[in-house]
Protein backbone atom coordinates (compact mmCIF):
# COMPACT_ATOMS: atom_id res chain seq x y z
CA UNK A 1 0.00 0.00 0.00
CA UNK A 2 2.84 2.40 0.60
CA UNK A 3 3.94 1.46 -2.66
CA UNK A 4 1.55 2.89 -3.90
CA UNK A 5 1.45 6.46 -2.54
CA UNK A 6 4.93 6.79 -2.41
CA UNK A 7 4.48 6.27 -6.35
CA UNK A 8 1.43 9.15 -6.26
CA UNK A 9 3.99 11.91 -4.37
CA UNK A 10 7.34 11.17 -6.69
CA UNK A 11 4.89 11.77 -10.03
CA UNK A 12 3.26 14.98 -8.44
CA UNK A 13 6.83 16.08 -7.60
CA UNK A 14 8.23 15.19 -10.84
CA UNK A 15 5.42 17.18 -12.31
CA UNK A 16 6.38 20.76 -10.49
CA UNK A 17 9.34 21.19 -12.80
CA UNK A 18 7.04 21.12 -16.03
CA UNK A 19 5.68 24.38 -17.95
CA UNK A 20 1.98 25.61 -16.72
CA UNK A 21 0.14 23.85 -20.25
CA UNK A 22 1.83 20.69 -18.48
CA UNK A 23 0.52 20.56 -15.51
CA UNK A 24 -3.23 20.86 -15.84
CA UNK A 25 -2.52 17.81 -18.11
CA UNK A 26 -0.70 16.37 -15.43
CA UNK A 27 -2.92 17.24 -12.87
CA UNK A 28 -5.51 14.89 -14.64
CA UNK A 29 -3.33 12.17 -14.72
CA UNK A 30 -2.40 12.54 -11.20
CA UNK A 31 -5.97 12.55 -10.55
CA UNK A 32 -6.85 9.59 -12.48
CA UNK A 33 -3.73 7.53 -11.01
CA UNK A 34 -5.49 8.65 -7.29
CA UNK A 35 -8.25 7.33 -7.77
CA UNK A 36 -7.15 4.09 -8.96
CA UNK A 37 -4.80 4.16 -5.87
CA UNK A 38 -7.69 5.00 -4.03
CA UNK A 39 -9.54 2.36 -4.81
CA UNK A 40 -7.17 -0.27 -4.99
CA UNK A 41 -6.88 0.43 -1.66
CA UNK A 42 -10.36 0.65 -0.92
CA UNK A 43 -10.12 -3.09 -2.71
CA UNK A 44 -7.59 -4.52 -0.10
CA UNK A 45 -9.18 -3.38 3.24
CA UNK A 46 -12.14 -4.85 2.26
CA UNK A 47 -10.32 -8.15 0.78
CA UNK A 48 -7.73 -8.46 3.15
CA UNK A 49 -8.53 -10.62 6.27
CA UNK A 50 -9.94 -9.63 8.99
CA UNK A 51 -7.21 -9.33 11.88
CA UNK A 52 -8.06 -9.08 15.47
CA UNK A 53 -7.43 -6.02 17.71
CA UNK A 54 -4.41 -7.00 19.66
CA UNK A 55 -4.04 -4.33 21.88
CA UNK A 56 -2.39 -6.67 24.40
CA UNK A 57 0.52 -7.66 21.85
CA UNK A 58 -0.91 -11.37 23.62
CA UNK A 59 -0.86 -12.63 20.26
CA UNK A 60 3.00 -11.76 19.04
CA UNK A 61 3.67 -14.91 20.90
CA UNK A 62 0.19 -16.61 20.67
CA UNK A 63 0.07 -15.80 16.82
CA UNK A 64 2.35 -18.50 16.26
CA UNK A 65 1.73 -21.96 14.95
CA UNK A 66 4.51 -23.51 16.63
CA UNK A 67 3.84 -21.89 20.24
CA UNK A 68 3.13 -24.89 22.59
CA UNK A 69 3.44 -24.82 26.69
CA UNK A 70 6.94 -25.72 27.27
CA UNK A 71 6.40 -27.17 30.83
CA UNK A 72 7.51 -30.92 30.53
CA UNK A 73 4.25 -32.83 30.88
CA UNK A 74 3.43 -36.61 29.84
CA UNK A 75 2.33 -36.61 26.86
CA UNK A 76 1.72 -33.99 23.62
CA UNK A 77 2.88 -30.65 24.09
CA UNK A 78 -0.42 -28.04 24.78
CA UNK A 79 -1.01 -25.83 21.51
CA UNK A 80 -1.22 -22.00 23.17
CA UNK A 81 -2.05 -21.17 19.12
CA UNK A 82 -4.61 -18.53 18.47
CA UNK A 83 -5.51 -18.40 14.59
CA UNK A 84 -5.55 -14.33 14.97
CA UNK A 85 -7.47 -14.50 11.39
CA UNK A 86 -10.25 -16.67 12.75
CA UNK A 87 -10.79 -15.07 16.19
CA UNK A 88 -10.58 -11.27 13.78
CA UNK A 89 -13.76 -12.93 12.44
CA UNK A 90 -15.39 -13.99 15.47
CA UNK A 91 -18.24 -11.67 17.53
CA UNK A 92 -15.42 -11.03 19.89
CA UNK A 93 -12.36 -9.82 17.46
CA UNK A 94 -12.72 -6.20 18.93
CA UNK A 95 -12.68 -7.68 22.84
CA UNK A 96 -9.13 -7.43 24.26
CA UNK A 97 -7.80 -10.77 25.61
CA UNK A 98 -8.10 -10.12 29.20
CA UNK A 99 -11.97 -9.19 28.61
CA UNK A 100 -12.29 -13.21 28.70
CA UNK A 101 -9.24 -14.20 30.01
CA UNK A 102 -9.47 -12.54 33.15
CA UNK A 103 -7.35 -13.18 36.50
CA UNK A 104 -4.30 -13.35 34.08
CA UNK A 105 -1.35 -10.81 34.78
CA UNK A 106 0.81 -9.88 32.06
CA UNK A 107 4.09 -10.78 32.83
CA UNK A 108 6.43 -12.32 30.38
CA UNK A 109 6.67 -15.31 30.20
CA UNK A 110 2.91 -15.46 31.13
CA UNK A 111 2.38 -18.18 33.83
CA UNK A 112 0.17 -16.53 36.09
CA UNK A 113 -2.17 -18.96 36.79
CA UNK A 114 -4.95 -18.60 39.47
CA UNK A 115 -4.94 -21.92 40.74
CA UNK A 116 -7.65 -21.90 42.79
CA UNK A 117 -10.10 -21.89 40.32
CA UNK A 118 -10.14 -24.35 37.57
CA UNK A 119 -10.28 -23.42 34.17
CA UNK A 120 -13.47 -24.53 33.53
CA UNK A 121 -14.80 -21.81 36.29
CA UNK A 122 -13.02 -18.91 34.67
CA UNK A 123 -14.20 -19.92 31.54
CA UNK A 124 -17.57 -19.90 33.27
CA UNK A 125 -17.23 -16.21 35.25
CA UNK A 126 -15.68 -14.85 31.91
CA UNK A 127 -19.04 -15.67 29.67
CA UNK A 128 -21.49 -14.44 33.03
CA UNK A 129 -19.32 -10.94 33.24
CA UNK A 130 -20.80 -9.88 29.78
CA UNK A 131 -23.74 -12.26 29.24
CA UNK A 132 -25.36 -12.45 32.59
CA UNK A 133 -28.89 -13.36 31.38
CA UNK A 134 -27.74 -16.00 29.05
CA UNK A 135 -26.19 -17.63 32.18
CA UNK A 136 -28.97 -17.07 34.40
CA UNK A 137 -31.02 -19.53 31.41
CA UNK A 138 -28.01 -21.62 32.07
CA UNK A 139 -28.37 -22.68 35.08
CA UNK A 140 -31.75 -24.26 35.37
CA UNK A 141 -30.58 -26.12 32.35
CA UNK A 142 -29.51 -29.94 32.39
CA UNK A 143 -26.62 -29.00 31.39
CA UNK A 144 -25.91 -26.89 34.41
CA UNK A 145 -27.08 -29.57 36.61
CA UNK A 146 -24.58 -31.90 35.41
CA UNK A 147 -21.76 -29.23 36.15
CA UNK A 148 -22.69 -28.11 39.34
CA UNK A 149 -23.12 -31.52 40.28
CA UNK A 150 -20.61 -33.80 38.74
CA UNK A 151 -17.87 -31.17 37.74
CA UNK A 152 -18.86 -32.46 34.51
CA UNK A 153 -21.11 -31.80 31.26
CA UNK A 154 -21.01 -28.92 28.78
CA UNK A 155 -20.07 -25.27 29.47
CA UNK A 156 -20.64 -21.87 27.70
CA UNK A 157 -17.68 -22.89 25.98
CA UNK A 158 -18.21 -26.38 25.14
CA UNK A 159 -21.11 -25.30 22.44
CA UNK A 160 -19.93 -22.09 21.60
CA UNK A 161 -16.78 -22.80 21.20
CA UNK A 162 -14.36 -19.88 22.22
CA UNK A 163 -11.78 -17.82 20.04
CA UNK A 164 -13.97 -18.75 16.97
CA UNK A 165 -17.76 -17.37 17.91
CA UNK A 166 -19.40 -16.55 15.26
CA UNK A 167 -21.81 -13.29 14.80
CA UNK A 168 -25.38 -14.24 14.65
CA UNK A 169 -28.81 -12.28 15.28
CA UNK A 170 -31.26 -14.39 16.88
CA UNK A 171 -34.20 -15.32 15.13
CA UNK A 172 -32.27 -14.74 12.03
CA UNK A 173 -30.00 -18.02 11.96
CA UNK A 174 -29.25 -18.83 8.38
CA UNK A 175 -30.25 -22.53 8.03
CA UNK A 176 -26.27 -23.79 7.23
CA UNK A 177 -26.18 -22.16 10.50
CA UNK A 178 -28.63 -24.01 12.38
CA UNK A 179 -27.91 -27.10 10.58
CA UNK A 180 -24.42 -26.74 12.05
CA UNK A 181 -25.23 -26.20 14.80
CA UNK A 182 -27.50 -29.22 15.49
CA UNK A 183 -24.54 -31.60 14.02
CA UNK A 184 -21.35 -30.32 15.69
CA UNK A 185 -22.66 -28.87 18.79
CA UNK A 186 -25.66 -30.82 20.40
CA UNK A 187 -24.60 -33.76 17.88
CA UNK A 188 -21.69 -33.83 18.87
CA UNK A 189 -22.86 -35.14 22.70
CA UNK A 190 -26.19 -35.84 21.58
CA UNK A 191 -25.44 -38.27 18.13
CA UNK A 192 -28.07 -40.76 18.74
CA UNK A 193 -30.94 -37.93 18.91
CA UNK A 194 -29.73 -35.88 15.87
CA UNK A 195 -29.33 -39.00 13.78
CA UNK A 196 -32.97 -39.96 14.72
CA UNK A 197 -34.03 -36.07 14.13
CA UNK A 198 -32.59 -36.09 10.99
CA UNK A 199 -35.26 -38.42 9.76
CA UNK A 200 -37.86 -35.88 10.57
CA UNK A 201 -39.16 -33.45 7.97
CA UNK A 202 -38.25 -30.28 10.37
CA UNK A 203 -33.98 -31.19 9.90
CA UNK A 204 -34.39 -32.38 6.48
CA UNK A 205 -36.17 -29.03 5.14
CA UNK A 206 -33.24 -27.14 7.24
CA UNK A 207 -30.93 -30.01 5.74
CA UNK A 208 -32.38 -28.56 2.00
CA UNK A 209 -31.83 -24.45 2.98
CA UNK A 210 -35.09 -24.19 4.67
CA UNK A 211 -34.05 -21.40 7.10
CA UNK A 212 -37.40 -21.19 8.98
CA UNK A 213 -37.65 -25.03 9.85
CA UNK A 214 -36.72 -25.49 13.62
CA UNK A 215 -33.35 -26.88 14.80
CA UNK A 216 -32.39 -28.56 18.24
CA UNK A 217 -32.27 -25.04 20.31
CA UNK A 218 -35.89 -23.60 18.33
CA UNK A 219 -37.51 -26.49 20.33
CA UNK A 220 -35.14 -27.14 23.45
CA UNK A 221 -34.32 -23.78 24.21
CA UNK A 222 -31.07 -21.89 23.27
CA UNK A 223 -30.01 -21.80 27.26
CA UNK A 224 -32.57 -23.55 28.81
CA UNK A 225 -32.15 -27.15 27.53
CA UNK A 226 -35.40 -28.82 28.20
CA UNK A 227 -35.96 -32.10 27.62
CA UNK A 228 -39.31 -31.93 26.24
CA UNK A 229 -41.48 -34.93 27.17
CA UNK A 230 -44.93 -35.38 25.13
CA UNK A 231 -47.75 -34.07 27.13
CA UNK A 232 -45.84 -31.55 29.81
CA UNK A 233 -46.84 -27.85 29.43
CA UNK A 234 -43.34 -26.53 28.58
CA UNK A 235 -43.24 -28.75 25.36
CA UNK A 236 -46.88 -27.77 24.46
CA UNK A 237 -45.66 -24.09 24.42
CA UNK A 238 -42.47 -25.27 22.66
CA UNK A 239 -43.98 -26.50 19.94
CA UNK A 240 -46.10 -23.33 19.90
CA UNK A 241 -43.80 -21.40 18.78
CA UNK A 242 -44.42 -21.97 16.01
CA UNK A 243 -46.95 -23.83 15.18
CA UNK A 244 -49.69 -21.34 17.67
CA UNK A 245 -52.83 -23.68 17.73
CA UNK A 246 -50.77 -26.85 19.52
CA UNK A 247 -52.18 -28.73 22.41
CA UNK A 248 -51.28 -31.19 24.72
CA UNK A 249 -52.31 -34.28 21.77
CA UNK A 250 -50.34 -32.23 19.38
CA UNK A 251 -46.94 -33.11 21.75
CA UNK A 252 -47.34 -36.67 21.33
CA UNK A 253 -45.76 -36.43 17.91
CA UNK A 254 -42.04 -38.10 17.94
CA UNK A 255 -39.60 -36.22 16.58
CA UNK A 256 -36.27 -39.02 17.31
CA UNK A 257 -37.33 -42.28 16.52
CA UNK A 258 -35.17 -44.85 16.18
CA UNK A 259 -34.41 -45.96 12.51
CA UNK A 260 -37.53 -48.61 11.47
CA UNK A 261 -39.33 -46.81 14.26
CA UNK A 262 -37.16 -49.82 17.31
CA UNK A 263 -38.54 -47.11 20.00
CA UNK A 264 -42.52 -46.34 18.99
CA UNK A 265 -45.80 -46.87 19.89
CA UNK A 266 -46.66 -50.51 18.59
CA UNK A 267 -49.03 -48.85 16.10
CA UNK A 268 -46.60 -46.93 14.67
CA UNK A 269 -44.21 -49.73 13.90
CA UNK A 270 -47.50 -51.83 12.35
CA UNK A 271 -48.52 -49.49 9.97
CA UNK A 272 -44.70 -49.32 9.14
CA UNK A 273 -44.28 -53.16 8.64
CA UNK A 274 -47.94 -52.93 6.44
CA UNK A 275 -46.70 -50.31 3.69
CA UNK A 276 -43.61 -51.05 3.41
CA UNK A 277 -44.43 -54.88 2.83
CA UNK A 278 -47.07 -53.55 0.60
CA UNK A 279 -44.47 -51.47 -1.50
CA UNK A 280 -42.26 -54.02 -1.76
CA UNK A 281 -45.31 -56.61 -3.19
CA UNK A 282 -47.11 -54.50 -5.21
CA UNK A 283 -44.26 -53.36 -7.38
CA UNK A 284 -42.26 -56.89 -7.76
CA UNK A 285 -45.41 -58.56 -8.89
CA UNK A 286 -46.25 -55.03 -10.87
CA UNK A 287 -42.79 -55.23 -12.39
CA UNK A 288 -42.28 -59.30 -12.81
CA UNK A 289 -45.74 -58.88 -15.09
CA UNK A 290 -44.40 -56.28 -16.98
CA UNK A 291 -41.02 -58.22 -17.80
CA UNK A 292 -42.92 -61.32 -18.67
CA UNK A 293 -45.11 -58.84 -20.77
CA UNK A 294 -42.02 -57.69 -22.11
CA UNK A 295 -40.54 -60.74 -23.07
CA UNK A 296 -43.38 -62.26 -25.45
CA UNK A 297 -43.96 -59.20 -27.55
CA UNK A 298 -39.91 -58.93 -27.99
CA UNK A 299 -40.07 -62.54 -29.03
CA UNK A 300 -43.15 -61.38 -31.08
CA UNK A 301 -40.67 -58.83 -33.02
CA UNK A 302 -38.01 -60.80 -33.19
CA UNK A 303 -40.38 -63.80 -34.17
CA UNK A 304 -39.21 -66.22 -31.89
CA UNK A 305 -41.78 -69.24 -30.91
CA UNK A 306 -41.01 -72.35 -29.83
CA UNK A 307 -41.10 -74.76 -26.68
CA UNK A 308 -39.34 -74.26 -23.09
CA UNK A 309 -35.60 -73.22 -22.86
CA UNK A 310 -35.17 -73.74 -27.11
CA UNK A 311 -37.13 -70.13 -26.44
CA UNK A 312 -34.87 -68.62 -24.23
CA UNK A 313 -31.92 -69.51 -26.51
CA UNK A 314 -33.68 -68.99 -29.50
CA UNK A 315 -34.17 -65.53 -28.46
CA UNK A 316 -30.52 -64.53 -27.51
CA UNK A 317 -28.94 -66.77 -30.63
CA UNK A 318 -31.40 -64.47 -33.05
CA UNK A 319 -30.53 -61.01 -30.51
CA UNK A 320 -26.77 -62.27 -31.42
CA UNK A 321 -26.81 -62.62 -35.06
CA UNK A 322 -28.86 -59.53 -35.25
CA UNK A 323 -26.09 -57.90 -33.00
CA UNK A 324 -23.42 -59.54 -35.50
CA UNK A 325 -25.83 -57.26 -38.64
CA UNK A 326 -27.23 -60.75 -40.21
CA UNK A 327 -30.82 -59.71 -40.17
CA UNK A 328 -31.58 -63.49 -41.73
CA UNK A 329 -31.27 -66.46 -39.49
CA UNK A 330 -30.74 -69.77 -40.06
CA UNK A 331 -32.35 -70.29 -36.23
CA UNK A 332 -35.60 -73.27 -37.09
CA UNK A 333 -36.98 -71.28 -34.16
CA UNK A 334 -37.30 -67.97 -35.42
CA UNK A 335 -40.08 -67.91 -38.15
CA UNK A 336 -40.84 -64.69 -40.38
CA UNK A 337 -43.65 -62.71 -39.56
CA UNK A 338 -45.73 -63.08 -42.54
CA UNK A 339 -45.59 -66.74 -42.42
CA UNK A 340 -47.10 -66.55 -38.68
CA UNK A 341 -50.82 -68.65 -38.50
CA UNK A 342 -50.76 -67.51 -35.19
CA UNK A 343 -53.55 -65.37 -34.99
CA UNK A 344 -52.19 -63.31 -31.96
CA UNK A 345 -49.00 -62.72 -32.75
CA UNK A 346 -50.93 -61.00 -36.00
CA UNK A 347 -53.00 -58.87 -33.96
CA UNK A 348 -49.82 -58.19 -32.02
CA UNK A 349 -47.80 -57.05 -35.15
CA UNK A 350 -51.03 -55.53 -37.28
CA UNK A 351 -51.70 -53.61 -34.51
CA UNK A 352 -49.04 -51.79 -34.08
CA UNK A 353 -49.21 -48.00 -36.08
CA UNK B 1 -55.21 -38.62 -37.14
CA UNK B 2 -54.39 -40.40 -40.25
CA UNK B 3 -56.89 -39.47 -43.57
CA UNK B 4 -59.09 -42.44 -44.94
CA UNK B 5 -59.23 -44.56 -41.44
CA UNK B 6 -62.23 -45.65 -39.22
CA UNK B 7 -61.81 -43.72 -35.37
CA UNK B 8 -64.15 -44.57 -32.65
CA UNK B 9 -64.23 -41.79 -29.92
CA UNK B 10 -63.86 -44.27 -27.12
CA UNK B 11 -62.95 -41.07 -24.13
CA UNK B 12 -65.40 -38.02 -23.71
CA UNK B 13 -63.81 -34.54 -23.44
CA UNK B 14 -64.31 -35.37 -19.32
CA UNK B 15 -62.62 -38.21 -19.25
CA UNK B 16 -59.59 -36.71 -21.22
CA UNK B 17 -59.64 -33.69 -18.75
CA UNK B 18 -59.90 -35.74 -15.50
CA UNK B 19 -57.37 -37.75 -16.67
CA UNK B 20 -55.12 -34.69 -17.78
CA UNK B 21 -55.58 -33.03 -14.10
CA UNK B 22 -54.61 -35.94 -13.10
CA UNK B 23 -51.23 -36.95 -14.77
CA UNK B 24 -50.05 -32.89 -14.73
CA UNK B 25 -50.75 -32.73 -10.34
CA UNK B 26 -49.17 -36.20 -10.21
CA UNK B 27 -45.88 -35.03 -11.99
CA UNK B 28 -46.20 -32.27 -10.02
CA UNK B 29 -46.12 -33.71 -6.81
CA UNK B 30 -43.47 -36.29 -7.81
CA UNK B 31 -41.12 -33.44 -8.58
CA UNK B 32 -41.55 -31.41 -5.47
CA UNK B 33 -42.11 -34.17 -2.72
CA UNK B 34 -39.06 -36.67 -2.92
CA UNK B 35 -36.25 -34.36 -2.80
CA UNK B 36 -37.80 -33.70 1.32
CA UNK B 37 -37.93 -37.26 1.74
CA UNK B 38 -34.92 -38.35 0.09
CA UNK B 39 -33.00 -34.78 1.66
CA UNK B 40 -29.72 -35.95 2.15
CA UNK B 41 -28.88 -37.36 -1.57
CA UNK B 42 -27.07 -35.61 -3.81
CA UNK B 43 -29.95 -34.91 -6.06
CA UNK B 44 -32.23 -33.31 -3.80
CA UNK B 45 -30.41 -30.07 -3.15
CA UNK B 46 -29.88 -29.38 -7.36
CA UNK B 47 -33.86 -30.49 -7.35
CA UNK B 48 -34.67 -28.11 -4.40
CA UNK B 49 -32.87 -25.44 -5.99
CA UNK B 50 -34.46 -25.82 -8.87
CA UNK B 51 -37.61 -24.94 -7.93
CA UNK B 52 -36.62 -21.79 -5.51
CA UNK B 53 -36.29 -23.74 -2.38
CA UNK B 54 -38.64 -25.81 0.20
CA UNK B 55 -40.89 -23.12 0.52
CA UNK B 56 -41.88 -22.62 -2.91
CA UNK B 57 -41.70 -26.55 -3.47
CA UNK B 58 -43.95 -26.94 -0.66
CA UNK B 59 -46.46 -24.20 -1.70
CA UNK B 60 -46.00 -26.42 -6.04
CA UNK B 61 -46.97 -29.71 -3.95
CA UNK B 62 -49.80 -28.47 -1.77
CA UNK B 63 -51.37 -26.62 -4.66
CA UNK B 64 -50.73 -29.83 -7.14
CA UNK B 65 -52.13 -31.68 -4.58
CA UNK B 66 -55.62 -29.17 -4.37
CA UNK B 67 -56.24 -30.27 -7.62
CA UNK B 68 -56.00 -33.48 -7.57
CA UNK B 69 -58.36 -34.13 -5.01
CA UNK B 70 -60.54 -31.71 -6.37
CA UNK B 71 -60.12 -33.91 -9.70
CA UNK B 72 -60.99 -36.67 -7.79
CA UNK B 73 -64.08 -35.35 -5.89
CA UNK B 74 -65.49 -34.27 -9.16
CA UNK B 75 -64.93 -38.02 -10.73
CA UNK B 76 -66.44 -39.30 -7.49
CA UNK B 77 -69.63 -37.02 -8.37
CA UNK B 78 -69.60 -38.45 -11.72
CA UNK B 79 -69.90 -42.00 -10.41
CA UNK B 80 -72.88 -41.40 -8.43
CA UNK B 81 -74.32 -39.61 -11.08
CA UNK B 82 -73.97 -43.17 -13.38
CA UNK B 83 -74.30 -45.34 -10.57
CA UNK B 84 -77.28 -43.84 -8.42
CA UNK B 85 -79.17 -41.53 -11.32
CA UNK B 86 -78.39 -43.60 -14.62
CA UNK B 87 -78.46 -46.65 -12.69
CA UNK B 88 -75.13 -48.21 -14.69
CA UNK B 89 -74.62 -51.61 -14.48
CA UNK B 90 -71.74 -51.66 -12.27
CA UNK B 91 -70.78 -55.12 -13.02
CA UNK B 92 -71.60 -54.74 -17.09
CA UNK B 93 -68.87 -54.98 -19.84
CA UNK B 94 -68.86 -51.34 -19.72
CA UNK B 95 -68.18 -50.95 -16.43
CA UNK B 96 -64.72 -49.73 -15.13
CA UNK B 97 -65.43 -52.02 -11.58
CA UNK B 98 -63.65 -54.99 -11.24
CA UNK B 99 -65.88 -58.37 -12.03
CA UNK B 100 -65.01 -61.54 -12.48
CA UNK B 101 -63.55 -61.70 -15.86
CA UNK B 102 -60.77 -59.69 -15.35
CA UNK B 103 -59.60 -62.32 -12.93
CA UNK B 104 -59.77 -64.97 -16.20
CA UNK B 105 -58.16 -62.20 -18.20
CA UNK B 106 -55.09 -61.63 -15.92
CA UNK B 107 -54.77 -65.74 -15.91
CA UNK B 108 -55.43 -65.64 -19.98
CA UNK B 109 -52.89 -62.81 -20.03
CA UNK B 110 -50.08 -64.91 -18.17
CA UNK B 111 -51.06 -68.09 -20.51
CA UNK B 112 -50.43 -65.62 -23.65
CA UNK B 113 -47.40 -64.81 -22.12
CA UNK B 114 -45.87 -67.90 -22.22
CA UNK B 115 -47.42 -69.45 -25.43
CA UNK B 116 -50.13 -71.01 -23.64
CA UNK B 117 -52.52 -69.68 -25.28
CA UNK B 118 -54.24 -66.66 -27.18
CA UNK B 119 -54.81 -63.57 -25.68
CA UNK B 120 -57.67 -62.66 -23.93
CA UNK B 121 -60.69 -60.75 -25.84
CA UNK B 122 -61.11 -57.66 -23.77
CA UNK B 123 -63.78 -55.77 -23.08
CA UNK B 124 -64.19 -52.14 -22.81
CA UNK B 125 -61.65 -51.53 -20.01
CA UNK B 126 -58.76 -53.93 -19.75
CA UNK B 127 -57.99 -55.29 -15.74
CA UNK B 128 -54.70 -53.22 -15.87
CA UNK B 129 -56.34 -50.38 -16.78
CA UNK B 130 -59.37 -50.73 -14.02
CA UNK B 131 -56.50 -51.31 -11.45
CA UNK B 132 -54.84 -48.20 -12.35
CA UNK B 133 -58.16 -46.71 -12.31
CA UNK B 134 -58.76 -48.22 -9.04
CA UNK B 135 -55.36 -47.35 -7.48
CA UNK B 136 -55.87 -43.50 -7.71
CA UNK B 137 -58.79 -44.42 -5.09
CA UNK B 138 -56.17 -46.31 -2.97
CA UNK B 139 -53.82 -43.40 -3.35
CA UNK B 140 -55.82 -40.49 -2.54
CA UNK B 141 -57.43 -42.08 0.58
CA UNK B 142 -53.81 -42.66 1.87
CA UNK B 143 -51.65 -40.15 0.24
CA UNK B 144 -54.59 -37.41 0.38
CA UNK B 145 -55.78 -38.06 4.17
CA UNK B 146 -52.02 -38.68 5.21
CA UNK B 147 -51.23 -35.07 2.91
CA UNK B 148 -53.72 -33.38 5.06
CA UNK B 149 -53.48 -34.60 7.76
CA UNK B 150 -49.69 -33.46 7.57
CA UNK B 151 -50.19 -30.18 5.83
CA UNK B 152 -52.50 -28.97 8.73
CA UNK B 153 -51.15 -30.53 11.70
CA UNK B 154 -52.16 -28.52 15.10
CA UNK B 155 -55.76 -29.66 13.57
CA UNK B 156 -55.04 -33.11 13.35
CA UNK B 157 -53.41 -32.44 17.18
CA UNK B 158 -57.25 -31.58 17.74
CA UNK B 159 -58.02 -34.97 16.76
CA UNK B 160 -56.12 -37.73 17.19
CA UNK B 161 -52.39 -37.83 19.39
CA UNK B 162 -49.70 -36.29 17.69
CA UNK B 163 -47.98 -39.92 17.28
CA UNK B 164 -50.75 -40.19 13.98
CA UNK B 165 -48.43 -37.24 12.34
CA UNK B 166 -45.10 -39.83 12.74
CA UNK B 167 -48.11 -42.67 11.20
CA UNK B 168 -48.97 -40.17 8.53
CA UNK B 169 -44.82 -39.41 7.48
CA UNK B 170 -44.99 -43.10 6.90
CA UNK B 171 -48.02 -43.58 4.80
CA UNK B 172 -47.41 -40.06 2.80
CA UNK B 173 -43.64 -41.31 2.30
CA UNK B 174 -44.61 -45.14 1.18
CA UNK B 175 -47.59 -44.93 -0.42
CA UNK B 176 -45.87 -42.11 -2.85
CA UNK B 177 -42.81 -43.97 -3.91
CA UNK B 178 -45.40 -47.02 -4.06
CA UNK B 179 -47.50 -44.69 -6.51
CA UNK B 180 -44.65 -43.05 -8.29
CA UNK B 181 -43.15 -46.52 -9.00
CA UNK B 182 -46.36 -48.33 -10.27
CA UNK B 183 -47.03 -45.18 -12.88
CA UNK B 184 -43.37 -45.65 -13.85
CA UNK B 185 -42.77 -49.54 -14.45
CA UNK B 186 -46.18 -50.27 -15.14
CA UNK B 187 -48.50 -47.46 -16.55
CA UNK B 188 -45.49 -45.86 -18.90
CA UNK B 189 -44.79 -49.43 -19.65
CA UNK B 190 -48.63 -50.02 -21.18
CA UNK B 191 -49.14 -46.82 -22.57
CA UNK B 192 -45.80 -46.27 -24.05
CA UNK B 193 -43.96 -49.28 -24.64
CA UNK B 194 -46.44 -52.05 -25.64
CA UNK B 195 -45.86 -52.74 -29.54
CA UNK B 196 -49.67 -52.09 -29.91
CA UNK B 197 -49.12 -48.40 -28.99
CA UNK B 198 -45.46 -47.77 -28.98
CA UNK B 199 -43.99 -44.35 -28.77
CA UNK B 200 -47.50 -43.35 -26.93
CA UNK B 201 -50.96 -43.99 -27.29
CA UNK B 202 -52.69 -41.19 -27.71
CA UNK B 203 -56.12 -42.47 -27.11
CA UNK B 204 -56.49 -40.64 -23.28
CA UNK B 205 -55.67 -36.93 -24.82
CA UNK B 206 -57.70 -37.28 -28.44
CA UNK B 207 -60.00 -39.67 -27.77
CA UNK B 208 -60.18 -41.25 -30.64
CA UNK B 209 -58.73 -44.87 -31.30
CA UNK B 210 -58.60 -46.48 -34.36
CA UNK B 211 -61.62 -49.24 -34.86
CA UNK B 212 -58.38 -51.73 -36.16
CA UNK B 213 -56.67 -51.12 -33.08
CA UNK B 214 -59.34 -51.08 -31.14
CA UNK B 215 -59.99 -54.94 -32.79
CA UNK B 216 -56.98 -56.08 -31.83
CA UNK B 217 -56.53 -55.02 -28.68
CA UNK B 218 -60.21 -55.22 -27.08
CA UNK B 219 -61.70 -58.03 -29.62
CA UNK B 220 -65.34 -58.38 -26.96
CA UNK B 221 -66.10 -54.64 -26.99
CA UNK B 222 -65.19 -54.81 -30.91
CA UNK B 223 -67.58 -57.45 -31.61
CA UNK B 224 -70.31 -56.32 -29.16
CA UNK B 225 -69.80 -52.55 -31.02
CA UNK B 226 -69.96 -54.24 -34.58
CA UNK B 227 -73.21 -55.98 -33.16
CA UNK B 228 -74.89 -52.71 -31.89
CA UNK B 229 -73.78 -50.75 -35.20
CA UNK B 230 -71.99 -48.60 -33.76
CA UNK B 231 -68.87 -49.10 -35.54
CA UNK B 232 -68.03 -50.89 -39.29
CA UNK B 233 -66.73 -53.99 -39.27
CA UNK B 234 -63.06 -53.83 -40.43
Amino acid sequence: MGFFRGDVMDRHCAGRDRSTAGLARHGRRRQIVLVFGLALLLVLAVASPAVARDVEGCLICHGDPDFVDPTPNAGEPTSLYVDSEMFGESVHAQQPCSACHRGFVLTIPQHQVDVDKDFRQVAIEACEACHPDAFMSYQTSAHAKVYYQDDAGPICISCHGSHAIRRVRLGEESAEFKMEMAKDSCGRCHQDKFDRARDEFHIKALNLGYERAATCFDCHGYHENLALHSGEPETVEACRECHPGANEGFTYFQMHLEPHFMNAWWGVRAVYLFFSTLLIVVLVVGIAYTTVHLQKETRILLGVFGGGLGRLFGFIRVLEEESRGNGKSNNPLRAERADQDDSDVKDETEGGE
Amino acid sequence: MEEGKDYFVRFNWYHRLSHFVMMTTFIGCTLTGPPLKYSYDFWAQAMMSFWGGVHNAGLIHRVMAGFMVADFLVHALYLAYWVVIKKANVFGPDSIFFRKKDLSDLLGMVKWFFDRGERPRFERFTFWEKFDWFAVFWGIAMIGTSGFALWFPTVTGQFVSGIFLNVARIIHGDEAILAIGWILFVHLYNSHLRMNVFPLDPVIFTGRMPVEHLKHDKRAWYDRLVQEGKIKPQ
